[in-house]
């Protein structure tokens, strides 16, 4: 029981549908930073909204710092929570905002003084601290909804997208931020994203959600490295992993899309079977698999290169200035079962790779 | 060229709407003989605002109490009692509808929004037989609580708080507000500019109510001003000259109170038309 937070067999359904949460188990260490991802509607936003308390779940317990929070008030859970699009109470000053909340738990007003401005000094928003919400701008009242989650000093940060209202530049700025200082304060932490980068560069531990199931739970490096499953492979990494549909011949040799027949490493005797390669993964001067080229698209230090393999597309990424080819080689792949998304083993790869690191 | 136009047009309407104003209150300044005699005047008279002193101090009926002072306090009770009263009685309406989950909430809110079918006028008898029945005959109580209850504002706020967002009241659950410290510490400063302008209407409403105080008072004492306007020319009928400049005084005196309203909100009315600070 030394976890800070436990959650066990967490159901939650909304009125007769399906369930949207289908027995969720998570249990996080003091300190960790992990973070649930997944399409929306898959359940992710729930779990957070159950961890807060402001739904109340179907079936299963929460437990907070050794405390069974399942049935508790909100307020009484000693949590705090960043909302998406920050909810600061309009008509209250910065400092008004950070303060209320310690208000209403009774802080004296030198205690409350002393907390606002040293959450304000880490968030570099002390200047603001007159200001009403309105007069800011959207990444400074991000910095404020942090202060208001920060100045509590919970046992448990909760993130509910924060950063999907900025714009492109400003969110990889506060992504950073969010980081530095949630290894700053040592916080437990929960958040929530569908965006993949987002996951993999924030979180200790991803937790891969569809449908309201977890798909896969695991550091960025495995989560990348070793899906699970056919969806959490196509779900994390940008531009995502290609998949081929091949058909097995016997002796480790397969039929691709484009009718080639190529021999791979460990493929598995499956009737459904799909071979998944990342961009990154494909060597260019391989000439084994046939492409054809469609189109370039540059991106600076790399640049995609999306192609066909018989019907089927396949993107390819390198920082190599070739635009023309015509055979390539799969350096590492996958190996999928294209009916149930279960993974059925790779190109070995992998585990050589696990090795070296 | 356009704008001449325009201009043109904004200031016949306000020539349109003051001009009878004008003339009230100039003929107010002139003794009723002239007034008798030539009709409404253009230009200033000789009496300056001395039928405003009457109009204000003298007594129209019999007991002496119903002063022009009087009467407008009385008015002002009924303004503000209205405004506030309705004010207070349709934001806890509308509060209970849109954030408890209370059972039957939207049939309670369809059968409060049906009362708007029913003004006073309908429903008279039975109003005049309750009040009287509670003994609230000739009181300021009996004035303002029978008709506190207000559909329309109560649909204002109900639409308002529909808009506040959700995560506004996340973020208050997390930071140990109850349903009480919510009420007064979030929902009541946003609506502020939706006050101000409930607080005008109803203002007004209350200032101008004639049939229900008409029935509810004998006694002078509880006269509004809106119904001495109609006294003062028929109770004075028996003596030979109506004092037609008192009358005059009198009506503009009436109209201050609900203008001044108008121009103190007004500034709050539009921003909460305008803006949304939410």
């Amino acid at each position: 029981m030394s976890k800070q937070l436990n959650i066990s067999q967490l159901v939650k359904c909304y009125g007769n549908n399906d369930p949207a949460v289908q027995g969720f188990n998570l249990a996080v260490e003091e300190g960790e930073f992990i973070v649930l991802v997944g399409p929306s509607g898959c359940g992710k936003s729930t779990i957070l909204r159950s961890i807060a308390g402001l739904e109340t779940i179907t079936s299963g317990s929460i437990s907070l710092a050794g405390k069974d929070v399942t049935h508790l008030a909100p307020a009484k859970r000693d949590i705090a929570m960043v909302f998406q699009n920050y909810a600061l109470y309009p008509h209250m000053s910065v400092y008004e905002n950070l303060a209320y909340g310690l208000k209403n738990r009774g802080y004296n007003k030198a205690d409350i003084e002393q907390r606002v401005q040293q959450a304000a000094a880490m968030l570099q928003i002390t200047d603001y601290l007159p200001r009403k919400p309105k007069a800011l701008s959207g990444g400074q009242r991000q910095r404020v909804a942090m202060g208001r989650a920060m100045v509590r000093e919970p046992a448990l940060f909760l993130f509910d997208e924060p950063l999907s209202n900025l714009d492109a530049k400003l969110r990889a700025h506060m992504r950073l931020e969010i980081k530095k200082l949630q290894k700053r304060l040592g916080v437990t932490s929960i958040y929530v994203t569908h965006d993949q980068v987002e996951a993999m560069t924030l979180a200790d531990r991803i937790v891969v959600l569809n449908g309201g199931k977890v798909e896969q739970i695991g550091t960025p490096e495995e989560i990348y490295h070793n899906p699970a499953s056919h969806f959490v492979a196509s779900f994390m990494g940008t531009p995502a992993m290609n998949f081929l549909p091949v058909t097995a011949l016997g002796n480790n040799v397969v039929r691709l899309p484009n009718a080639q027949e190529l021999h791979l490493n460990n493929v598995p005797n499956n009737e459904h079977l799909l071979i998944g390669v990342r961009p990154e993964h494909i060597d260019l001067h391989g000439h084994q698999v046939k492409v054809e080229i469609n189109l370039t698209e540059e991106l600076g230090a790399s640049r995609l290169i999306h192609c066909q393999v018989g019907e089927h597309p396949l993107t390819v990424a390198t920082n190599e200035p070739i635009t023309k080819f015509n055979a390539i080689a799969f350096n590492q792949y996958y190996w999928f079962d294209s009916k149930t998304g279960a993974r059925l083993g790779d190109s070995q790869f992998i585990e050589e790779e696990a090795a070296r690191a | 060229m356009k704008k001449l136009l325009d201009h043109g047009i904004l200031i016949a309407g306000v020539l349109f709407l003051l001009t009878p104003l004008y003339l009230l209150f100039v003929s107010s300044t002139h003794e009723v003989d002239t007034l008798i005699r030539d009709g409404l005047q253009w230009l200033p008279g000789s009496q300056g605002l001395a039928a405003y002193e009457k109009a204000l101090n003298q007594s129209l009926g019999f007991s002496g109490e119903a002063t022009g002072w009087r009467m407008l306090f009385n008015s002002l009770v009924m303004g503000l009692g209205f405004a506030i009263g309705k004010i207070i009685v349709s934001m806890a309406a509308a509060y209970a509808i849109v954030y408890f989950r209370l059972p039957l909430a939207s049939f309670f809110f369809w059968a409060i929004f049906t009362t708007l079918l029913l003004p006073l006028e309908v429903r008279i008898i039975p109003s005049y037989a309750v009040v009287s029945d509670l003994g609230l005959l000739n009181s300021y109580t009996g004035l303002i609580l029978p008709l506190i209850a207000s559909a329309t504002a109560t649909f204002y706020f109900r639409q308002f708080y529909k808009t506040v967002p959700d995560e506004l009241l996340e973020a208050a659950l997390l930071d140990n507000t109850g349903p009480v410290r919510f009420f007064i510490d979030i929902l009541v400063p946003l609506s502020r500019t939706m006050m101000a302008a409930i607080f005008i209407i109803m203002f007004v409403v209350g200032w101008n109510q004639y049939l229900w105080p008409l029935i509810m008072t004998t006694e002078e004492s509880y006269t509004t001003i809106v119904m001495g306007l109609k006294n003062i020319l028929s109770t004075v009928r028996d003596s030979h000259i109506p004092p037609y400049d008192v009358a005059f005084a009198m009506i503009i005196l009436a109209m201050l109170p609900p203008v001044l309203v108008v121009i103190i909100f007004q500034k709050w009315f539009v921003k909460g038309l305008v803006e949304s600070e939410k």
